[in-house]
């Protein structure tokens, strides 16, 4: 954290060099967060017409719903670069389909619903800023004018009868709130045509057009336009017409022999990212009083949805809290971590991956201090991604064990590869994972979109068991690189004795993956704070592919303790996290047994015994002899 | 003569057994005279050597010992011993210590704890430790407890105070278990420990 608070630091200090005052970097209003529409590059509920010569150039994704797909057919494969994706199988095209996505399987028809749907709340969020720049301005006619960032208002329709300029830096916003229709005036030529003009490294990603008429935006013949278009009815784009943007209408989208290019894409494909989030409920038990219990004795719930500890479950997002739950083992303690609340609540937006880790343990009579497992897994695809679109991936799996005893009955859950095949590292073959010993398992998946896989590896010793998860995420269909994050956790020591004492986590986050991370963020639920201890051997504050970084935080724990640590870290416009669970048993030793089996009083009587027994026998002769 | 030279063999029992019996009286009272010579305390302690408890007899050298492999807390190896666990506090420390000593008889020797149940509120125990320093407490309280208990309390306290509580076997012989039937526990604290 001190690391983290340096580079800010840093920031900071540069941010008034530059700049000369402590304004905000970005000027204008906030951009519009476009969700799963701004996968596409032109997206439409009623169909996409595309008249004339079947000469346009689009770059990016299409698609339409809740129209048939054939309404698109209009345009051909040989038209576009990226995917037309559809809500059913009836595109024809050309007579070419490669271009073409549609349901089934329904995962298609899923991605565009769900496109659609944040399209709409696009356009609303970008209808309901508030407190603009300007209202009215130049009477609905701004051309010619050059326009600094910020959000602009009418309640009009907007021409643009000359070229507009809009003038900012390339974090700067532009919002245009117009309740009538856009429009752009034709020219004769590209070069001769009406444009919207980007100065000053004003990026095309950050102009959006909320466009509220009934007739909607029309781009007159070789206009060119910037910016993201939220149409609520059509957006026409006519004759050789350039659009770098997005045209995201609510009815219709025409297009004659145009350029249309997406601004630069940093948002994956990915359906789950759309309308849908996963949970994945991790199970760890704890049998150090006696218990017996294991992973399957503790039936998992999500709402009232049964699963399985270590799968991935996908909900529907954004909804309200989720709640996990188990039927209870009244002789077993019910702790939750990771990304549940104590009552294992837990937020789904789309696109997250959340782990919500349920730590049961035992409260027999019997107290056995006890050393718990710890292992460590890191996953690492190849390849990172598939830029020219679906194909096979492999991942490599590697099973450490990072405790001091041997672990056994390992398991290794996939959420979508299988099987996950043990290659190597089993040296002695006794099926334990040895504390030197490394295992590598493989699995290979054919995939056809962007998914972040995961998997959780469990093994048991001593009857506790220990859990780690990784995940990683392969892009499919865009030139993105992901980036990936790995954190280890060692607590020193792993078992104290009654009463707790100070424990010692040592925690190393490192980058398997090939692009450097920024904006590293670290936690330990069980410890703050985390003190940053070296690493940035370059200290350029970025996590590169051969830095491990080393965290350490002193905690006293009084009881037995399963703590989750999270890291995670930005690279290319993705975030990546990486979970570590660790287990410290606190407990009582026994009483010892300090009785001996032979007692004062039988050795007494054992003597008197004997005493009587002589004396006796002597009596009885003597009368004899007598 | 075969009945006299059976009576001088039983008179030679009987002897023997006199004898005994005289041996063990001179033990109990040996340990009677001990005396206890009380040094100035010191904020740092020593690992601990002795053990000494006049009420009941006891001046007894101090073994160190872990966990069974069972999870339970060691046992001396001799039985005119006792011992300490090592994983726990060293007495004086802010904390608990432990010590356990047996119960009960080997070839005709007492264990060192079989009076421990005879002390009672107020009574002294002193410990010397490799510095020479002793450190003494007072009883506060015994305790039974069922062998497989939840003995947290035996080993922990968070009143930041320093305690040492001894520990031995007491109730009925169980042979099955090799174990007497209770554990007793007798809860001391440092004397003057502000």
């Amino acid at each position: 954290m001190e690391k983290l608070n340096k580079s800010f630091l840093i920031t900071t200090l540069v941010v008034l060099f530059v700049f000369g005052s402590g304004v905000a970097l970005a000027a204008g209003p906030l951009p519009i967060n476009l969700l799963s529409a701004g996968n596409f590059v032109i997206l439409s509920k009623t169909g996409i017409t595309d008249t004339g010569s079947h000469s346009c150039h689009i770059t990016g994704n299409i698609g339409s719903s809740p129209i048939t797909a054939a309404a698109m057919n209009d345009v051909f494969c040989s038209e576009i670069t990226g995917t037309i994706y559809g809500t059913n199988a009836a595109y024809v095209g050309s007579g070419s389909q490669v271009c073409f996505a549609g349901n089934p399987p329904l995962s298609n028809k899923t991605l565009v619903d769900n496109a659609v749907l944040d399209m709409e709340a696009a356009y609303t969020a970008a209808a309901g800023v508030t407190n603009p720049t300007a209202t009215g301005l130049g009477a609905g006619n701004i051309g010619g004018m050059t326009l600094a960032p910020g959000l602009y208002k009418w309640n009009t329709d907007v021409n643009i009868p000359t070229s507009v300029t809009l003038s900012g830096g390339v974090n700067d916003v532009w919002i245009f709130q117009i309740a009538g229709n856009l429009n752009i005036a034709s020219g004769g030529s590209v070069p001769a045509g009406i444009k919207v003009i980007l100065s000053g490294g004003a990026k095309a990603s950050n102009v959006f057009w909320q466009v509220g008429g009934v007739t909607g935006a029309t781009l007159g013949t070789y206009s060119t336009f910037n910016g993201t278009i939220l149409a609520a009815k059509q957006v026409i784009i006519q004759t050789g017409a350039v659009l770098n943007g997005r045209a995201l209408s609510q009815t219709q989208v025409t297009l004659d022999a145009n350029v249309v290019t997406t601004p630069v894409i940093i948002t994956p494909l990915e359906s789950t990212g759309a309308h849908e989030g996963t949970i994945n409920v991790v199970k760890i038990v704890i049998n150090d009083n006696g218990g017996t219990k294991t992973v399957a004795d503790f039936p998992l719930f999500v709402n009232d949805q049964l699963v399985v500890s270590g799968v991935t479950n996908t909900f529907f997002a954004p909804a309200a809290v989720y709640v996990v739950s188990e039927t209870s083992n009244s002789n077993y303690t019910k702790t939750f971590s990771g990304d549940c609340d104590i009552n294992g609540g837990v937020n789904l937006v789309p696109g997250d991956n959340k782990f919500c880790i349920i730590t049961n343990n035992d409260m027999g009579t019997v107290i056995v201090p006890t050393v718990p497992p710890l292992i460590d897994v890191v996953k690492v695809p190849s390849p990172l991604s598939l830029p020219s679109g679906p194909g096979s991936v492999t991942y490599t799996y590697t099973l450490r064990n990072i405790g001091t005893i041997p672990v056994t009955n390992i398991t290794m859950v996939g959420d979508s590869c299988s099987p996950i095949i043990l290659n190597s590292g089993d040296v002695n073959n006794d099926s334990k994972l040895d504390t030197n010993e490394t295992w590598v398992y493989r699995c290979t998946l054919t995939l056809s979109e962007t998914h972040t896989n995961t998997v959780v590896a469990t093994g048991w010793a001593n009857g506790i068991s220990a859990t780690d998860i990784a995940s990683a995420t392969v892009v499919v269909g865009v030139p993105t690189i992901p980036p990936l994050i790995h954190v280890s956790k060692t607590p020193s020591p792993l078992t104290l004795i009654s009463g707790g004492g100070l424990v010692t986590y040592i925690e190393r986050v490192n980058n398997p993956g090939t692009v450097a991370l920024s904006n590293i963020t670290f936690t330990n639920d069980s410890c703050s704070p985390m003190r940053y201890v070296s690493g940035d051997t370059n200290n350029d504050s970025k996590l590169d592919p051969n830095e491990t970084w080393i965290y350490a935080c002193q905690a006293n724990i009084t009881k037995t303790t399963t703590s989750t640590s999270i890291a995670s870290g930005q690279a290319n416009g993705l975030t990546v996290r990486d979970l570590a669970v660790a287990t410290v048993v606190v407990s009582a030793p026994g009483l010892p047994n300090t009785g001996l089996h032979t007692n004062n009083t039988s050795w007494i009587i054992f003597i008197l015994a004997g005493i009587l027994a002589l004396t006796s026998f002597a009596v009885v002769l003597k009368k004899r002899k007598i | 003569m075969h009945l006299k030279t059976l009576l001088r063999f039983i008179l030679l029992i009987v002897g023997f057994t006199l004898l005994l019996i005289f041996f063990y009286s001179l033990t109990e009272i040996s340990n009677q005279g001990n005396s206890i010579v009380l040094k100035q305390e010191q904020p740092s302690f020593g690992l601990p050597i002795r053990l000494k408890i006049p009420d009941i007899n006891v001046d007894s050298a101090i073994e160190y010992t872990g966990l069974t492999f069972d999870g339970i807390m060691d046992s001396p190896k001799a039985i005119e011993n006792v011992a300490w666990f090592k994983l726990g506090k060293r007495p004086g420390e802010k904390g608990t210590a432990v010590i356990a000593g047996h119960y009960g008889w080997e070839n005709g020797e007492a264990a060192v704890f079989n009076n421990l149940y005879k002390l009672k509120r107020g009574d002294k125990i002193y410990i010397e430790d490799d510095k020479g320093m002793i450190i003494s407490f007072v009883v506060r309280e015994s305790k039974r407890y069922d062998p497989k208990a939840d003995a947290s309390d035996v080993f922990t306290s968070y009143d930041g105070k320093s305690h040492l509580n001894l520990i031995t076997c007491i109730g009925v012989w169980d042979k099955t278990a090799q174990s007497y039937s209770e554990r007793l526990v007798m809860f001391t604290d440092k004397e003057n420990d502000n």
